[in-house]
């Protein structure tokens, strides 16, 4: 069955049931998503066609989540994108996927040119001046997705200087919402926030997950991400009984608001994804909202979760919290320093992930996809094709099979529950006039997970530093999401060499920040 | 320390033009604060523990809201009334 077709059965079944509860609180019914899908999905049809790609530029809401069933329905499939993006970047990846319309919850302005028409998620579909032509207005559309056909693309941050666009299947996107599903059931009478952004792979949990079952969805909005407290409030005052969150934004949660003091009395299941959570937060929090049951589960966007770990009670002493055992239908094979892959016993190597829920590739760039899968002789898969996604991550598996994280192999660092390939944020800054050469370092920081810091040795023409740093920082916002915005420029006369001339990054971080301390006293 | 308003307000925006290293002009212009660019979650913190180490105030979790941020004048009154931050 694919993903949206759960949906609309349960919104056949139960029309009157809630669907969403908006911003203000306000209800949605399943009757009212069901037309509003099925009118989208014409309009969609009719303006797209039986193929194609439509973006959705639009920040958590029912509308922007009608939007994507909506292009489902149509056959077609969605890319969301970040509506607080810079304008380059949602230009690119609007071009890179070739959408053919975007469907955006703000005008969008000619002079921005994304490279398709737009329209508004929230267009009234139902008033007859809109933009549905009357015969086409009950129209339902005659081609169905296919397994194999593409659900949605979801971009994340790509090492050689632009976002990289990965490819989901219906039928990995079912790989993981059936799993999910019989996993972390949800039940008509849950109230589940939509916490992660839209262009995440966290809500596909709660969107898919959540609305089959009947479940009524909270989009939790954008700005109570910034303000723990006003976040707080919004899941005690809803009575969220389902939270998929980072465990960054888990952890100001936590130090930031009166979560500690009150708790959260409804809240019935925490599952944490993205990051790793560091014990001694975690252990608050499990105190915090005791008896919720709590899980971290791992994997990365080219798969969603491939392992999973529910705690039974609080992290002993410090030892990390393991990603856990391979969830239903997925092999976690260790790619070893001779390039052999082991698929059972204790042993360390690279995490490979096969089966279903495996990506085809990336967009556009057959080179990445090629170095990043592994054709496989070894067992037979579960379900896909012979074939394992190199992950990049080092784990440990041990004599009872359970998989502990290690690193990483490479420049890709996560921030807030963001992936973030340092050589990107590197290329973007190289790009701005003034800077000769330049290195950006990822600082650990107990809430954000990871701090990233630009060090620039500036161009000989460039003696106000102030200036240049002022410079560089908004020609990074002009450019790069926030979250990969450093969040600190050092100006250095020169940059550390290792004996093969290659900047010796080892100690430079903590030579900066020093420096920084110094010059805060 | 218990500053006069105006040089708490000083404080306050040097503070956020520091930060997010944007001219002072900026952050005396904005409309509103949440606004100006690079203002997120990690500024927002990162603001309201400089400006707690400098002003010698906790600033009690249940005042940290969207409000606070309105303004310089909103933020600024977090500090110049401590009864109120510490309540």
């Amino acid at each position: 069955m694919l993903i949206h077709h759960a949906v609309l059965d349960r919104a056949d079944r139960a029309p009157n049931g809630i669907a969403f509860r908006d911003a203000h609180g306000e209800p949605v019914t399943y009757g009212q998503l069901r037309r509003r899908v099925a009118a989208l999905a014409a309009l969609l049809h009719r303006r797209v066609g039986t193929a194609g790609r439509v973006a959705i530029l639009a920040r958590k809401s029912p509308d922007a989540i009608a939007a994507m069933l909506a292009t489902l329905c149509a056959g077609l499939s969605y890319v969301p994108i970040d509506a607080a993006a810079p304008a380059q970047r949602r230009r690119f990846i609007v071009r890179d996927a070739a959408c053919a319309l975007v469907l955006a919850d703000r005008p969008v302005p000619d002079a921005e040119d994304l490279g398709a028409p737009a329209l508004s998620v929230s267009a009234d579909l139902d008033d007859p001046a809109g933009p549905l032509d009357p015969p086409d207005r009950h129209a339902r559309p005659d081609r169905h997705a296919r397994p194999d056909d593409e659900a949605y693309v979801l971009y994340t941050s790509g090492s050689t200087g632009t976002p990289k666009g990965v490819v989901i299947t219906h039928r990995n996107a079912a790989a993981f919402v059936g799993w999910a599903a019989r996993a972390f059931p949800l039940h008509p009478r849950d109230q589940v926030a939509v916490h992660a952004p839209l262009h995440f792979d966290l809500p596909v949990y709660d969107i898919y997950v959540g609305l089959a079952a009947g479940a009524t969805l909270h989009p939790v909005p954008e700005r109570a991400a910034l303000f723990p407290q006003a976040c707080y409030q919004f899941l005690a005052d809803r009575r969220i009984t389902s939270l998929y969150a980072v465990p960054s934004a888990l952890t100001a949660l936590l130090n930031r608001s009166t979560l500690r003091a009150h708790g959260l009395p409804a809240l019935r299941q925490l599952l944490y994804a993205g990051e790793e959570f560091r014990p001694q937060p975690l252990r608050a929090l499990l105190e915090a909202i005791t008896p919720a049951t709590v899980a971290n589960l791992y994997g990365p966007i080219e798969t969603n979760v491939i392992t999973s770990h529910t705690l039974t009670g609080p992290p002993a002493g410090d030892p990390r919290v393991p990603i856990g055992r391979p969830v239903e239908d997925v092999l976690i094979g260790l790619r070893g320093a001779d390039g052999t892959v082991s698929w059972d016993g204790p042993g360390e190597g690279e995490i490979v992930a096969a089966g279903g829920c495996v990506t085809p590739g990336y967009l556009n760039r057959p080179d990445l996809t090629a170095a990043a899968m592994l054709p496989l002789t070894g067992p037979p898969g579960p379900s896909g094709p012979g074939r394992g996604y190199r992950t990049g991550d080092f784990a440990r598996r041990d004599a009872d099979g359970v998989l502990h994280l290690l690193g990483r192999r490479d420049g890709l660092v996560k921030t807030r529950g963001y992936r973030v390939e340092l050589g990107e944020v590197e290329a973007a800054i190289g790009a701005c006039p003034g800077i000769a050469e330049i290195v950006v370092l990822a600082e650990p920081h107990p809430e954000l997970t990871n701090r990233l810091h630009a060090v620039v040795v500036a161009a000989p023409d460039q003696p106000d530093h102030r200036a240049l740093s002022q410079r560089l920082t908004a020609h990074c916002r002009d450019r790069l999401p926030a979250y990969m915005v450093p969040t600190a420029v050092h100006v250095l006369p020169d940059l550390p060499r290792t004996s093969t001339g290659k900047i010796a990054r080892a100690g430079l971080l903590d030579r900066i920040l020093d420096r920084a301390h110094r010059e805060r006293r | 320390m218990m500053p006069d308003r105006l040089t708490a307000m000083r404080e306050v925006t040097t503070a956020i033009a520091e930060y997010l290293r944007v001219p002072v002009i900026t952050v005396q212009s904005s409309a509103a604060l949440l606004d100006l660019p690079g203002f997120d979650s990690i500024a927002v913190v990162a603001v309201l523990e400089r400006l707690e180490e400098t002003f010698d105030v906790e600033v009690a979790p249940e005042l940290v809201v969207p409000e606070a941020f309105e303004s310089l004048g909103t933020l600024t009154d977090l500090f110049v009334h401590p009864a109120r931050s510490t309540r």
